[in-house]
């Protein structure tokens, strides 16, 4: 065997060595990951601010006839926020072209 | 001899210097099957395809109004914490649960196996028909309970300039009583709202399961029929609040300037 098959010989095994290296890290680097866990890593949800303590709308202890009006147009206000409530629960209940 | 020797020991080491992105490319196929559809299976019929781009679809459409939804339940005045936690946390799992379907879905290679994901988008989750409505019941109940106890605050307010009217010698009887049913109507807005909640609380989907689908459905109007009453308590209880304003003006007393209330709830 001439001396430039021996030098190719031994780049070959070289080569097979390292990739044989190569292969094995990889594998242990990346063990294969099943479905479930990818969706579960890309989905978990965000985690959220602490939410705020109970609030009260009317907060003022102000009892003049200025200061009721005012209050009675906060009420006033949520109000109209409880009827569109109301619309979207009715809504949510006849959606059925959403199904 | 040599020549051919030489050529096979070549062969081989292109093999070798191909074989990484080989394997690379076949680990970027086991990853990326979970997102990308994978090529038309000759297994699955067109028709099942456009049902699996359409269930694509409507699990998009969903998770889009469970992801609105969760944002509302945080921004919720009376809940309290634990409460939004737990009602967060619930759809939360729901959009990751219909996401991993959707990945399911767009890998499925086998038809039957398909057809069971796509019918499960709609009979396993219900978003739409139970737990969307679950919610929305949910928001309503709390924004009712908010201004529930906002009218108690108004009243505890009427009530001391009631109290200023009646000691300044004015006859307070129907501005009393006024008063006692704006607290009474308050109140049972507030009984309504979280019995509308207690009602449906607990309801899961049906799964397909034909007699607890009506269940679920009479239980959520039930629900309904009861926040409609809560509503109607306020509109009383607002009807009272303004009897009793207007009258306190006829009563010819100077209001405070600033009393300390402690506000009744």
């Amino acid at each position: 065997m001439s001396g430039g098959a021996k030098f190719i010989i031994a780049v070959v095994v070289l080569v097979l060595v390292l990739f044989g290296a190569w292969y094995w890290l990889k594998g242990n680097a990346a063990a294969p990951v099943d479905t479930t866990q990818i969706q579960a890593t890309t989905t978990q949800p965000v985690a959220q601010t602490p939410p705020p303590q109970q609030q009260n709308l009317l907060t003022s202890n102000d009892m003049s006839d200025a200061a009721l009006a005012s209050d009675m147009a906060a009420i006033d206000g949520q109000m109209g926020v409880a009827s569109q409530d109301s619309s979207q629960v009715d809504s949510s209940l006849n959606d059925k072209s959403a199904q | 001899m040599k020549k051919k020797f030489i050529n096979y020991i070549s062969l081989l080491l292109g093999v070798v210097l191909l074989a990484p992105s080989l394997a690379f490319a076949q680990a970027g196929v086991d990853v990326n099957a979970t997102v990308a559809a994978p090529a038309v299976s000759v297994k699955i019929t067109a028709a099942t395809e456009l049902q699996r781009t359409r269930a694509d679809k409507k699990i998009d459409r969903r998770n889009v109004a469970l992801t609105a939804m969760i944002a509302r339940i945080t921004d919720l005045k009376r809940l309290n914490a634990d409460a939004k936690a737990s009602v967060s946390s619930s759809l939360s799992a729901q959009v990751s649960a219909l996401t991993n379907l959707k990945a399911k879905i767009a890998a499925d290679t086998d038809e039957a196996t398909l057809k069971t994901d796509i019918k499960a988008v709609t009979d396993s989750y219900r978003i739409f028909v139970l737990v969307l409505p679950q919610g929305r019941i949910i928001i309503m109940s709390d924004t009712v309970v908010y201004i529930a106890d906002a009218y108690l605050q108004l009243g505890a307010k009427l009530n001391a300039r009631i109290g200023e009217a009646k000691a300044a010698g004015n006859n307070t009887a129907a501005v009393e009583a006024s008063l006692t049913n704006l607290a009474t109507k308050s109140n049972d807005a507030k009984t309504q709202a979280q019995a509308s909640v207690d009602i449906i609380a607990a309801l899961a989907p049906d799964g397909g399961d034909k007699a607890k689908m009506a269940a679920n459905t009479k239980a959520l109007l039930d629900a309904r029929a009861k926040l409609k009453v809560s509503m109607d308590d306020l509109k009383a209880a607002r009807a009272e609040a303004v009897k009793i304003m207007v009258a306190l003006k006829t009563f010819k007393v100077s209001a405070s300037g600033s009393a300390s209330t402690t506000v009744a709830q």
